[in-house]
């Protein structure tokens, strides 16, 4: 499903040039669940974000779903990311002038699908995740943990293949925590492959397979 | 997506209610603007009925009041003028010459219909020397000058269109005892860039402009001698000679100027107004910056943030200008300063048009921008 070939990162600003990733080699199957796990600052967002085509590799290929990516030019990159990718961010990225029914429609706004549709598909991932009574509410008004949830919904709406979230429970309680990990194996039990950073050993344990990193390699 | 822009901008409209004032404004401004210029460029457009070039204008003080005396004494200047040989045809008229300051109007009346026009005192020259045509009838005549029961007048093709329409004129008589006996074609005599204004004609001596057409290669020799050739008839009354066409172009630049100033500094006002509304646009999308790395993420393309961005300005265009298209409309439903609606209409139409192309060209930048921003890294900010 996803298939990273030698890929190394550098981050270059005018004074300092950060080395993020070097020869990573990662081979994910369609329907797993991966965890990947590392210290703060080895890479994990970066390897993320490079799976999810927003970032450019330095060096190395990557291949989603048999295509090359480096080829495609913007507007085939964008389409590419909202038909077949998924994201949750740690810190929820929700647009906060838009209410969560809103925010959820959001990748379908970019797909021809009309607004009826939208709102019914927005609904119901909505109800996925357990938040179906919130749905004229804005983000400053929700908890972390629902934010969370809210985050979860618009990255299933579209029903991407993949789903690649960073430190997804990064932010809530254990038990809040352990829902939206529920969640997300419920996604991955009706087909998504998904692949999510965490700190946490716990939430690790639960996916097929665990990615350690450090200092911009993979080391397991 | 529509529907989408408004959500966006109806949640943020306290921080957009100045820029929506600001382009208001704008509107209005360029409203003035296009009316006005488009009611000059029409009118100059547009054949001023006379022919300025090669007239010249004598004004003589002939230091009393009495109008029998004028007449008598205009009479001896334009004697010994027009046997020269340069001189084509000689006039003398009321002091209402045209492209001159002074007017002199008079209201007229056929059935229940009424007319205010300009009044005009002339002899059996005057469209000789102005180049004036007469369409229907005739102009006076020499038998004009005794008296009878009406007075005879000829009119304008504006005077001649309020009072009767596409009816009969020639022998009608109207208001105060006046006879129609000719129609003549309209003429601008205040301005090339203002409209014909309505006029009639009265035979009567007893004014004083004398005014001449010249045909000449050498006009500095010829207004020398002129000037010579008067002063011998005129003894101690002072003349002056002035040229026609002269006194177009200044009365223009009257006209003109004004214009010219209003546009300078509209120019200026709308000019800030787009500076700022791109200073406004440009912060707005530096704050913005994470949603444009959500959206990118999530599927926008560049070319769709462009497109987001430029669509949320117009939006908020069509909202700001709403009110002064309706403000605007009322111009030539109340008819407002007389003009003709077709001006207004082109006005709103240029006036809007020129709004959207401005913020168009003002949000251009700030989008590009905001479409160049990477997603990873304005995620990585947050
Ligand atoms: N946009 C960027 N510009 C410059 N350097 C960057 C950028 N993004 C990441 N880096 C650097 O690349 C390295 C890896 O960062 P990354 O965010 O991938 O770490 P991480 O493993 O996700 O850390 P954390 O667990 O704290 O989220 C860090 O040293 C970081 O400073
Ligand atoms: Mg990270």
């Amino acid at each position: 499903m996803i298939e990273l070939k030698n890929i190394g990162k550098v981050y270059r600003t005018d004074t300092i040039e950060t080395l993020a990733l070097q020869q990573v080699n990662l081979s994910i199957r369609k329907g797993e669940f991966v965890s990947v796990m590392g210290p703060s600052g080895c890479g994990k967002s970066t390897l993320l974000n490079i799976m999810g085509l927003l970032d450019m590799p330095s060096e190395g290929q990557v291949t989603i779903a048999g295509k090359r990516l480096e080829r495609l030019k913007d507007k085939e990159l964008a389409s590419f990311r909202n038909h077949n990718i998924g994201f949750i961010f740690q810190s929820y990225h929700l647009i906060p002038d838009l209410p969560v029914v809103d925010n959820v429609e959001l990748p379908l706004l970019y797909r021809s699908v009309s607004a009826k549709e939208r709102r019914e598909l927005a609904k119901e991932a909505l109800e996925k995740v357990g938040l179906s009574n919130r749905l004229r509410h804005y983000p400053s008004q929700l908890s972390g943990g629902q934010k969370q949830r809210v985050a979860i919904a618009r990255a299933i709406v579209g029903r991407p293949e993949v789903i690649l979230a960073d430190e997804p429970t990064g932010n809530l309680d254990s038990a809040m925590g352990q829902e939206v990990m529920d969640i997300l194996q419920a996604l991955n039990r009706d087909g998504s492959t998904i692949v999510m950073v965490t700190h946490d050993p716990n939430m690790a344990q639960q996916t097929h397979r665990l990615v350690r990193m450090f200092d911009g390699s993979q080391v397991s | 997506m529509l529907r989408h822009l408004f959500k966006l901008i109806w949640k943020k409209k306290k921080t957009h209610f100045l820029l929506m004032v600001e382009i208001f404004f704008s509107f209005l401004i360029l409203f003035g603007i296009f009316s006005a210029l488009i009611y000059y460029a029409r009118n100059y457009s547009r054949d001023s009925g006379i022919k300025a070039e090669d007239v010249w204008v004598i004004s003589c003080d002939f230091k009393t009041d009495s109008d029998s005396l004028r007449t008598i004494y205009a009479k001896q200047i334009v004697d010994v003028i027009r046997p020269v040989s340069e001189i084509e045809s000689a006039t003398v008229m009321s002091f209402n010459v045209p492209y001159e300051y002074s007017s002199m109007t008079n209201g007229m009346e056929y059935q229940d219909r009424r007319v205010q026009a300009e009044h005009i005192l002339v002899d059996e020259y005057y469209p000789a020397v102005m180049g004036l045509t007469v369409n229907e009838g005739r102009w006076f005549n020499s038998a004009d000058r005794v008296p009878g029961k009406y007075m005879p007048i000829v009119i304008t093709g504006s005077v001649r269109e309020k009072l009767f329409g596409t009816g009969n004129a020639v022998g009608e008589i109207v208001s105060d005892n006046r006879k129609v006996i000719g129609v003549v074609n309209d003429y601008k005599f205040q301005s090339d860039y203002l409209a014909d204004q309505p006029a009639f004609f009265q035979q009567r001596s007893g004014d004083w402009q004398i005014l001449v057409k010249v045909r000449t290669n050498q006009p500095g020799l010829l207004e020398t001698r002129l000037a010579r050739t008067i002063a011998g008839a005129a003894k101690e009354w002072p003349f002056e000679i002035r040229h026609l066409d002269k006194m177009k172009q200044s009365r223009n630049r009257t006209v003109f100027v004004p214009v010219l100033i209003g546009l300078i500094v509209g120019g200026f006002l709308v000019f800030n107004v787009a500076l700022g509304l791109m200073g406004v646009l440009w912060q707005a999308i530096q704050q913005r910056r994470e949603e444009i790395g959500i959206r990118r993420a999530i599927g926008a393309s560049a070319s769709g943030i462009v497109m987001q961005f430029l669509g949320e300005a117009w939006v908020l265009t069509a909202f700001s200008i709403l009110l002064g298209i309706f403000l605007a409309v009322q111009f030539p439903i109340l008819r407002l300063f007389d003009l003709d609606a077709q001006i207004y209409i082109l006005a709103i139409v240029t006036a809007v048009v020129s709004i959207f192309a401005l913020v168009t060209a003002c949000a251009w930048y700030p989008s590009r921008q905001a479409a160049e921003i990477l997603p990873a890294t304005a995620l990585h900010e947050n």
